[in-house]
């Protein structure tokens, strides 16, 4: 649904039967489906777009009539980079919004047959400067590939000639978090933006906004505390309301509590971060390894662990600057190694081993 | 006759012993149309599949239990046939991914397909949807993990996914957002006791704090090593006494005497016993995560504080290169012999310092 | 020879290089033992013209053709052989016609060359015998057919006939075992005589001759030296036909490159035999065999590093002299010190199956070292080895790696332990065909029980054994005990091999679940099917009989009856496997091409 509603039918929660999708079957029966509030809060004109000045500036000389150069939007999740080129097409094309444009993103399949067929035949279709309804608009087609640092380097490579060849009738929008992913011969030929990260303010403006459309009732801590967790992704921190929301219930009223937020955004409370400091001070090795324990039957991630602890020693002022690189280089290790698969236990206990020889000294 | 385990197995959400207010929070989830991917992750022995059931039997009502075993034929890119042992119901279907190995990224999508077109059986079924209950994701490939989330995506009119995983360490963020998690906590030592005291209770006997406070400890809160072992208390013992041992499965006791074996003598020669050893442990299906957990919490305790610490260290290094390559037995004979060589040191230094 | 042949509807068989080959001529020069050669002799003149039976057997090219061609020739006797047609000669493609016209060809032969003697060869005088030595491999499907035929002969043949079967360690591969059982055997008055693999001695002399009749082919030819002849004799273990294409094939300069590999040590049990046509069977397993033998050296060069000092030949005889001596002993940290045996070479030939050699090298090494701090190191190595050929990369890279893990564990071992042992194979893979075997098992017994087999394995069923041991089905309790007292699994699981019906019964029983009577019918049906498939290949495969399902898994990925025995097989499993793994490295590939394609 995510999928679809992303390839074009912005915020039309209500009604329509979703007709791109092969599984429309059922369609009449899930007439009002809730919608996923990230998709309903979607900006819908690029002023709508918060901060990420630049692009903006351009798409919106764009929208009164000079030409678009291909784009390259990179930053980190959840900072507007597809809501913003989505935003812009449905501007330029207004009704012929499908037919402009061609979504691709990691989940579909990507591979160099794809590309050169779906991209090159869709791009080869030439299209008229007038909309049906009479007003211009830009005689060009855009083809949006999001994810595009999860795409081989073939099929980046395959890339380049058709969109140099396609110049004419059709613009490119490469959308990814990572652009050292991207091959240097494509990001020459695009124009590169960069999106960053969302101020507080603006997300605790959304935020606000949304819930009380939505008829949530939430707490200021914990508005706090999402704003913390979610680290500048403002969909992170939609979809975390929502599901703060879903899980209340409908006839539940109250307030959505910090405790509540954490759970659903799987972060471990601080104490527990704490707790690990301070009994690793103590060099105590039974201790410490107890800890372990009773933190992985709490069923939380070491991961998260990783990552939280990983600002709390960067912030700490106990500790030395060449303590903190030993620790901090460890907590790399430990974070590559879990990643692969190894025990949560092992390189925990690793971990700490290093952390209390550490705090010893 | 069942085991106590599955005979005290809570059947609805709202008879759940512990984490209530959750157990209500899924209630709601259920009770509004819109229902999201379920991530749920916790320790083992925590009871995630119980609570898994239980909310599928809130969603389908009684018909949910009507399981068959069926064995679904599955045929990978490269030609090659699988069979999936699969567990269903009307309603909803249930995979080990990790039985497929290497295939397990076609065995997911293909299934996740499957159910995801084929219509309900059960035209009064008020769901429009089907579940897919996916166990131990946290061993699903990352190559799974990346089809998992398109089909995730694709298929979500009419399909949705439960996944059940010990750790979400493992699982890829693109999942995790994608999901709602729902964090299930061993219970804690009082909640073990009453449900055990309550177990009790139901057959008539009476369990001394002290043996159940036993329990507690080895099980290492897990409830249902918890139960087997105050079961197998019972059938030594009746009536339950306060001073008996509860009984700890043999491998554990082989494992603790490999690890002293270790420690007995360090050569090449002891080596090979603990080898053939490992062997047998391995052939008896003992993850081998646990393997280096257990010989790591018995080596550890003749040592100081700064050996501890290499010592761990080395456990993590080598129990990490199992997960890089194939054969286990080379990693852990490697940390085995590693750790028998710095202990000897440790040892023969010791030694020196006593004169 | 070939004359002999025209009868065969299939081409003359030629083996590239034996029409020109030293093939013995006379009994003398035959490197069989000449017992045999008598005992072979006697039996062939007791039956001239009249029916009787031979089967010789022995391990490839241990001379068995080339002994029945000798006697033959020197009694007399003409030699007809039967070569398996080509099956294109059938094309109607019905399988029963197939068979058919193998089998009636075969009779045919028999009947027809026992009675008739050849028009076309001269010495009318000659007795017939018949040579058999390739079997229509109906035969080997359904032994029933050939014995029928050899009855049908016993009744009315006039000329002797020798079976000849190569041994051969695979079960299913023996033709001695599937065609000649012992009842067969007597019922038929079959006699048997069986070679043993050339000796030592006598290879060399066949080498030696060999060496002559090369030199008197080409004058400039050079003859080998005794060195190379120790060699080639060596890596041969016994194998005549193998030394003498080795011979011929050698170049005539750096003899020693070539056979670096074949082993110094080996077992060296060898008879010359006079190489001739093979069949193709017998050269595959010759190939399995030489290969084998070859890794197996060169394991034991790996367990067993040699260096040389400067200037010095050959080392162990010197680090023993040097140890007694109470000198410094060498190892590879001495300066000038080098390697006897190459590690590059070693790894360079072994690549390919590299897994399977650090197999064999970890099974092996604790023997061989003496201290725990150098085991540690030498584990360590082996340890990267295991993830650096596991990970995916370039080839050169596994190269490298490979190589620098065999020089590790080379260099580790200072002062090798020096005892005989046996190289044994890795019991990696018998582990993990237990877990698999023990995950079917698992499943047959408690089907439906809602938790992971691991936990299975670790917490529920150990305590089984002390809860509800009474009311488990007779099967569930033997495993049961199994387990929860750490028996050896791997030979329960080869024992398991019952009847499934307790365990449907006991499905319906679990009243936790309800099972849909449709569903379990059908399950039963499945395990009749299974069982009476097992009766018929029962004597095959002893092992997990009815577990059918898991072996045909296994087949695929990894084969293994015996097979932590048979390397050849082992090798086949694991080159197997990353097949399946880089295929998605191959579709990138192929993207690659793509793009080449298209930029053209």
């Amino acid at each position: 649904m995510q999928s679809f509603l992303k390839t074009g039918k912005l915020g039309s929660g209500s009604g329509a039967g979703p007709s791109g999708d092969k599984q429309s079957g059922k369609g009449q029966k899930r007439g009002n489906r809730p919608t996923p509030w990230v998709e309903k809060y979607r900006p819908k004109t690029v002023d709508d777009v918060v901060e990420q000045g630049d692009v903006v500036e351009v798409l919106r000389q764009c929208l009164s009539g000079a030409d678009l150069p291909n784009l390259l939007l990179y930053g980190p999740p959840g900072t507007g980079k597809t809501s913003t080129i989505l935003a812009a097409a449905r501007q330029l094309f207004g009704d012929m919004y499908r037919d402009r444009i061609l979504e691709l993103n990691a989940s579909d399949e990507r591979g160099i047959q794809i590309i050169r067929d779906k991209v090159k035949s869709f791009a080869q279709l030439s299209a008229s400067g007038i909309r049906p309804d009479g007003k211009p608009c830009p005689a060009f087609k855009i083809v949006i590939l999001d994810e595009a640092d999860s795409m081989t380097h073939a099929a980046q490579a395959a890339l380049r000639r058709t969109m140099e060849k396609q110049t004419r009738t059709t613009r490119f929008c490469l959308v990814c978090n990572y652009v050292s992913r991207i091959i240097q011969p494509l990001t020459s030929r695009c124009t590169k933006f960069r999106f960053k990260p969302l101020g507080e303010v603006k997300i605790i403006e959304r935020l606000q906004f949304i819930s009380s459309q939505e008829n949530v009732n939430i707490e200021q801590d914990a508005l706090q505390s999402l704003i913390a967790a979610a680290g500048g992704d403002l969909r992170r921190a939609i979809t975390c309301l929502q599901s703060c929301a879903r899980l209340k219930g409908k006839d539940d009223t109250s307030a959505i509590t910090p405790d509540d937020v954490v759970e659903v955004m799987g972060v471990i409370p601080s104490r527990w971060i704490d707790g690990l400091m301070s009994v690793s001070e103590e060099f105590d090795y039974y201790k410490v390894t107890e800890y372990l324990d009773q933190f992985i039957m709490e069923g939380y991630s070491a991961g998260q662990l990783l990552e939280q602890l990983h600002l709390k020693i960067v912030m700490c002022d106990t500790i030395s600057d060449k303590h903190k690189a030993t620790i901090c280089e460890k907590l790399a290790v430990c974070a590559y190694r879990l990643q692969e698969g190894a025990s949560e236990y092992l390189q925990m206990a690793d971990l700490c081993c290093t952390l209390m020889l550490c705090l010893r000294q | 006759m069942s085991l106590w385990v599955d005979k005290y197995r809570p059947k609805s959400l709202s008879l759940l012993d512990y984490h209530k207010d959750q157990a209500n929070q899924l209630k709601n989830l259920v009770k509004q149309g819109d229902f999201p991917h379920l991530l749920v992750y916790g320790p083992s022995g925590a009871g995630k599949k119980t609570r898994v059931t239980c909310l599928l039997r809130e969603l389908y009502g009684p018909g949910v239990e009507k399981l068959r075993m069926e064995s679904v034929p599955i045929t990978t890119p490269s030609g090659k046939k699988l069979d999936i042992k699969t567990i269903s119901s009307n309603y909803h279907i249930e995979v080990n991914p990790s039985d497929a190995g290497i295939y397990d990224r076609c065995v997911v999508m293909e299934l996740v397909k499957n159910s995801a077109q084929t219509h309900q059986l059960d035209p009064t079924g008020q769901r429009d949807f089907k579940v897919v209950v996916l166990t131990e994701v946290d061993s699903l490939s990352v190559d799974a993990q990346h089809a998992l989330r398109r089909t995730m995506e694709k298929y979500v009119s009419t399909c949705r996914l439960i996944l059940i995983s010990n750790s979400t360490s493992r699982v890829i963020p693109a999942i995790r957002s994608r999901c709602l998690g729902v964090r299930v906590a061993a219970p804690t030592q009082d909640q073990i006791i009453s449900i055990l005291q309550m177990a009790c209770k139901k057959e008539g006997l009476s369990l001394p704090l002290d043996l159940a406070k036993k329990i507690v400890d080895k099980s290492e809160r897990n409830l249902r090593l918890a139960l087997l072992m105050c079961e197998s208390c019972k059938v030594q013992e009746t009536p339950l006494k306060e001073k008996q041992e509860p009984i700890l499965p043999q491998w554990q006791v082989f494992l603790k005497d490999t690890a002293r074996s270790i420690m007995h003598e360090q050569s090449p020669k002891q080596l090979m016993e603990v080898r053939g050893r490992l062997y047998e442990l391995l052939s008896h299906n003992i993850p081998i995560q646990i393997i280096f957990k257990g010989l790591l919490k018995e080596l550890v305790s003749n040592c100081d504080m700064k050996l501890k610490a290499v010592v761990v260290e080395e456990a993590a290094f080598f129990e990490h290169r199992v997960h890089q390559g194939s054969k286990g037995i080379f990693h852990l004979e490697a940390f085995v012999a590693k750790f028998m060589c710095i202990y000897k040191k440790f040892m023969e230094d010791s030694v020196i310092d006593m004169f | 020879m070939a004359k002999n042949q025209k009868y065969i509807v299939g081409q003359e068989k030629h083996f590239m290089l034996s029409d020109n080959w030293a093939e013995p001529y006379t009994l003398d020069e035959l490197a069989v033992d000449h017992k045999k050669v008598s005992e072979i002799s006697s039996w062939l003149s007791n039956h001239r013209h009249k029916c009787g039976i031979l089967l010789l057997t022995g391990s490839t090219g241990c001379g068995k053709t080339a002994l029945v061609k000798c006697v033959s020739r020197s009694l007399n006797f003409e030699i007809r052989e039967w070569i398996t047609p080509l099956d294109r000669d059938f094309q109607t493609g019905v399988e029963t016609g197939v068979f058919q016209n193998q089998t009636g060809k075969f009779e045919d032969f028999l009947y027809s060359s026992s009675r008739y003697s050849d028009l076309f060869v001269k010495s009318s005088n000659a007795a017939s015998l018949l040579l058999v030595e390739d079997y229509p491999n109906i035969f080997l499907m359904k032994p029933e057919i050939f014995h029928e035929i050899l009855g049908q002969y016993c009744r009315t043949a006039r000329a002797p006939i020798i079976f000849i079967c190569s041994d051969s360690s695979d079960k299913s591969l023996n033709i001695e075992f599937e065609l000649f059982p012992q009842n067969i055997q007597s019922q038929y008055g079959i006699a048997h005589v069986s070679l043993n693999p050339v000796t030592r001695t006598k290879m060399m002399l066949a080498l030696k001759r060999m060496g002559a009749y090369l030199q008197s082919l080409s004058p400039g030819y050079k003859l080998p030296t005794q060195d190379v002849l120790n060699e080639i004799c060596n890596s041969a273990n016994g194998d005549v036909r193998y030394a003498m294409l080795s011979l011929q094939m050698k170049p005539q300069e750096d003899v020693v490159a070539m056979f670096d590999f074949a082993g110094k040590r080996g077992p060296s049990k060898k008879k010359p035999n006079s190489q001739k046509q093979t069949q193709e069977e017998e050269a595959v397993s010759t190939c399995g065999k030489d290969d084998r033998v070859g890794i197996l050296h060169a394991v034991g060069r790996v367990l067993y590093p040699k260096w040389r000092g400067e200037g010095e030949k050959i080392s162990s005889n010197n680090v023993k002299r040097k140890r007694k001596e109470g000198e410094k002993h060498l190892d590879a940290t001495t300066p000038g010190v080098e390697w006897v045996h190459n590690p590059n070479t070693l790894a360079d030939s072994y690549l390919s199956s590299a897994s399977s050699f650090l197999l064999l090298v970890q099974e092996n090494y604790l023997k061989t070292f003496s201290s725990i701090e150098s085991v540690a190191a030498a584990a360590f190595c082996l340890s990267e080895g295991d993830v650096a050929v596991n990970s995916e990369g370039v080839e050169t890279t596994h190269e490298i790696s490979f190589n620098a893990v065999l020089r590790g564990v080379m260099v580790q071992n200072k002062v090798p332990h020096r005892a005989w042992s046996p190289v044994r194979s890795s019991r990696c893979y018998e582990i993990i065909n237990t877990q698999k075997k023990l995950s079917t098992i698992l499943e047959t017994l408690f089907p439906l029980y809602p938790v992971s087999p691991i936990v299975l394995m670790t917490e529920v069923v150990p305590y089984m054994f002390h809860t509800s041991a009474s009311s488990l089905s007779n099967e569930q309790h033997k495993f049961v005990k199994a387990v929860a007292s750490m028996e050896s699994l791997a030979s329960f699981c080869d024992t398991f091999r019952t009847l499934k019906e307790p365990f449907n019964a006991q499905k319906s029983d679990k009243a936790t679940f309800v099972i849909d009577p449709k569903k379990q019918k059908i399950t039963e049906q499945d395990d009749e099917l299974h069982i009476s498939e097992d009766e018929s290949d029962e004597e095959v495969d002893e092992g997990a009989a009815n577990l059918t399902m898991l072996e045909a898994a296994m087949a695929e990925d990894m084969d293994f009856d015996e097979g932590a025995q048979n390397l050849s097989m082992l090798e086949a499993a694991i080159d197997n496997q990353p097949e399946e793994i880089d295929y998605n490295a191959l579709l990138n590939d192929s993207d690659d091409d793509d793009i080449l394609l298209s930029q053209i």
